[in-house]
């Protein structure tokens, strides 16, 4: 199932590197739809990662495996998964690195998925701006994505995390992304200090901001 | 587009069997900059272009469809040399899997994508890729030339330069210091990397520093804590249990193996291993289990793997079916014709011929492996040998396991866990005392040729110390340390009264023949440093 996915995400892909070629400076009605077709598929294929994820981390079988990353690689790739749904929306997207932190230690894969869902979600919120930062705070990697919309809904806020029942009723979706957040940012640790993320309105840019922190 | 440049010259080669998939990731390579790509739809279709075209740029499906899968396909194009230490391997999958994370190091692909995969990822992975097998490619070469110092010169040149890759030079540059011996370097570059992060192969090596240096329970607590922080880590569970195993804790031993088949239960070497530490424990269900599943996962593996073959068809003698341990092993040297298991078919073979009572065919056959272990035309390394021995000592062909013994432990009068399994042989074969006598005899045999030549080079006697040192390579060709001994005296010779040819390639010689017996020996690569340094001749 994954794989098809995958080749739908990659069809689409395609459609657009030839709407592109054919050279049209306002994107046309025909492109817009197939990225939106692709916000959705890369939404369904990062859903479908962080279930699997999910079921071999409850299982013991998640093949956990913290690496250092350089960080100006690990942003432009995160920045490249949405850049294009960004444009489209004519959203300015930036990065910002604070501290000189050249790397850090972390399960690539599991952090690269948390941080592009959240990207996805600002893009989708956000009105004019989404900004990821990396910062280095209290000896912790925090990653910030924020942007400037509407931010997120009370009760989301004050339970910190969804509950796994629980339905976001601005996005409709389960809360599976934050859930799975929170999951994976428990699993580094150092020390007696475990990862964490946290939830906030009116941050960098004036809207949601959803921060993760490992040690 | 300058950014196309680095690839557009390079040979690609795509394997995926999903054809939807391969036509786009084709278009993909295309489209990041890539001129020449060929396409496979499976690992024979792979191996055929690969062994005629030499790829700069592999990428490639894990999963495959029936056959060979990605990684299997990896290890045997490194193992046959159909790529070059600067080809980069790009696995893609649609997830990571435990036993992807799990492969050493060494066998690893340079890096896995997962799916969906974008121009601009696949681009940007690409070029990092690129440029980091190729500033390490001379590290890469040096090393699998057993150049241990110029591989340690070029990665220090790596580090002074500020590369990128540091994270990886200085793993290699801590194996180059375990390979020459320099475990005061290898400890102080453990404990920096470990400052920067909880790192796991620092871990795993700073318990082998302690285990070098004969701390056991700090080498143990280590690697236990290895283990629990790092748990995909398999090569500490391995450490782990080989220490387990030294120290007879054979059940402690089967634990720690049977944890790190559970992680990754699709390797034929964990469960190969898992056979052979459950036979020690005399279940013989459980062995036979793992060993049948370690010959089926090896199926479209060119690695070889023998040991499965061996146990099985051992617990076949043991439970009164010879003839089913005759034909295990005749499917092994018709699946593996290296001497190793050939040899060690034909042992076990005696042991199958015992068990049937065939008693003289059993000895034609000892006879016959006996004067092929000791052929110094055609040295086998001393581990099969000791194999041999002890198979032989178990098939009650006492004279033929005996004179082996001897053998063995002349040419490895040094070699303490050695010398330990020769004196176990004997002992399980109720013949403690003498084969105490025996073992004593030759290891004195050893060191006294020796003493003659070191008390000649005390009294300043070059000449007569050389030729002494002569003397005992002659009759004990396959001692390492005979060999770099007489490799030494050589130099010293060298050194004082200047360049010899002859004497340079009886030098030269001792050392190779001693490096071919123990490769990570770091006085074989000392002594070829010294040798390349000798000053012009003065005579």
């Amino acid at each position: 199932m994954k794989n098809s996915v995958s080749v739908i995400a990659a069809y689409l892909e395609d459609a657009l590197a030839q709407l592109a070629e054919g050279g049209v400076a306002q994107p046309s009605q025909a492109a817009a739809s197939t990225y939106q077709a692709l916000y959705e598929t890369q939404r369904v294929n990062g859903n479908l990662v962080q279930l699997m994820a999910i079921f071999k981390l409850q299982e013991g079988m998640y093949p956990f495996q913290p690496v250092e990353v350089m960080l100006d690689e690990f942003a432009d790739e995160v920045l490249d998964r949405v850049r294009q749904l960004a444009r489209l929306k004519g959203l300015e997207v930036s990065c910002v690195a604070e501290g000189g932190l050249p790397s850090w230690f972390f399960d690539h894969d599991l952090i690269t998925s948390v941080v592009v869902q959240s990207m996805f979600n600002s893009v989708r919120y956000a009105r004019t701006k989404v900004q990821l930062s990396l910062s280095s705070r209290d000896g912790q990697l925090e990653i910030e994505v924020a942007d400037d919309g509407p931010g997120f809904p009370d009760f989301m806020l004050e339970q910190g995390f969804p509950s796994r029942q629980g339905i976001d009723v601005r996005t409709g979706s389960t809360g599976l992304g934050l859930f799975f957040s929170r999951m994976a940012a428990g699993l580094h640790q150092r020390g007696d200090v475990s990862g964490s993320t946290r939830l906030s309105n009116g941050g960098t840019l004036g809207g949601g901001s959803f921060v993760i922190a490992l040690p | 587009m300058s950014n196309i440049d680095p690839l557009r010259d390079r040979k690609f080669l795509l394997v995926e069997d999903f054809e939807a998939m391969r036509s786009l990731l084709k278009g993909l390579l295309l489209r990041c900059g890539a001129q020449r790509v060929d396409t496979a739809t499976d690992g024979r279709e792979a191996i055929r272009l690969l062994r005629n075209t030499s790829y700069d740029i592999v990428m490639c499906d894990y999963n495959l469809g029936p056959g060979k899968n990605g990684q299997q396909l990896l290890e045997e194009s490194r193992l046959n040399g159909w790529i070059g230490p600067a080809a980069v391997w790009l696995m893609i999958t649609a997830e990571k899997t435990s036993d992807m994370v799990s492969v050493a190091a060494e066998e690893a692909p340079d890096d896995y994508l997962l799916k969906p995969i974008t121009e601009s990822l696949l681009q940007a992975r690409l070029f990092k890729l690129v440029e980091r097998k190729t500033s390490l490619a001379g590290i890469a070469a040096a090393m699998k030339s057993h150049d241990w110092r110029l591989a340690l010169q070029l990665c220090e040149e790596q580090l002074a330069s500020g590369t990128r890759n540091v994270a990886e030079v200085l793993r290699l540059q801590s194996q180059l210091y375990q390979k020459l011996g320099d475990w005061t370097q290898a400890k102080a570059l453990y404990e920096a990397v470990l400052q920067r992060g909880p790192i796991a192969w620092a871990k795993l090596g700073l318990a082998q520093v302690h285990l070098h240096q004969v701390d056991p329970s700090a080498a143990r607590a280590l690697l236990v804590e290895t283990v629990r922080d790092h748990p995909q880590y398999l090569e500490a569970y391995d450490c782990l249990a080989g220490m387990l195993a030294a120290q007879g804790q054979h059940q402690q031993e089967f634990s720690v193996l049977e944890r790190a088949a559970a992680i990754s239960p699709n390797s034929a070497a964990r469960q190969s291993a898992l056979g052979a530490a459950a036979m020690k424990l005399g279940q013989t269900d459980t062995a036979a289990r793992a060993f049948t599943r370690s010959m089926k996962l090896a199926e479209h593996s060119a690695v070889e793997n023998v040991e499965p073959f061996l146990g099985l068809a051992r617990i076949h003698c043991e439970s009164g079916a010879p003839t089913e341990a005759q034909k295990v092993l005749a499917d092994l040297t018709k699946r593996h014709d290296s001497p190793k298991a050939q040899v060690l078919a034909k042992a076990e073979s005696v042991r199958a011929l015992q068990a049937a009572g065939d008693v003289a065919g059993a000895a034609r056959l000892a006879g016959e492996l006996t004067a092929m272990a000791q052929d110094d035309a055609n040295p086998l390394p001393s581990g099969i040998v000791m194999r041999i021995a002890e198979t032989l000592m178990e098939s009650q062909q006492v004279d033929g396991g005996v004179s082996l013994l001897q053998y063995v432990t002349r040419n490895n009068h040094d070699d303490e866990a050695l010398v330990k399994r020769a004196q176990q042989a004997f002992d399980k074969a109720g013949m403690a005392a003498a084969g105490s006598a025996t073992l004593a005899a030759a290891r004195r045999q050893a060191t006294d040729s020796m003493t003659e030549g070191v008390r000649l080079m005390a009294a300043g006697e070059l000449h007569a110390a050389l030729a002494a040192m002569r003397a005992a390579k002659v009759a004990m060709p396959q001692n390492t340390r005979v060999l770099l001994n007489f490799a030494a005296v050589a130099l010293t010779c060298l050194e004082r009264q200047g360049r010899s040819k002859e004497l340079e390639s009886e030098a030269r010689l001792a050392i190779a023949a001693a490096l071919a017996l123990r490769p990570d020996d770091p006085r074989g690569a000392e002594l070829l440093g010294r040798l390349a340094k000798v000053p012009a001749g003065t005579s």
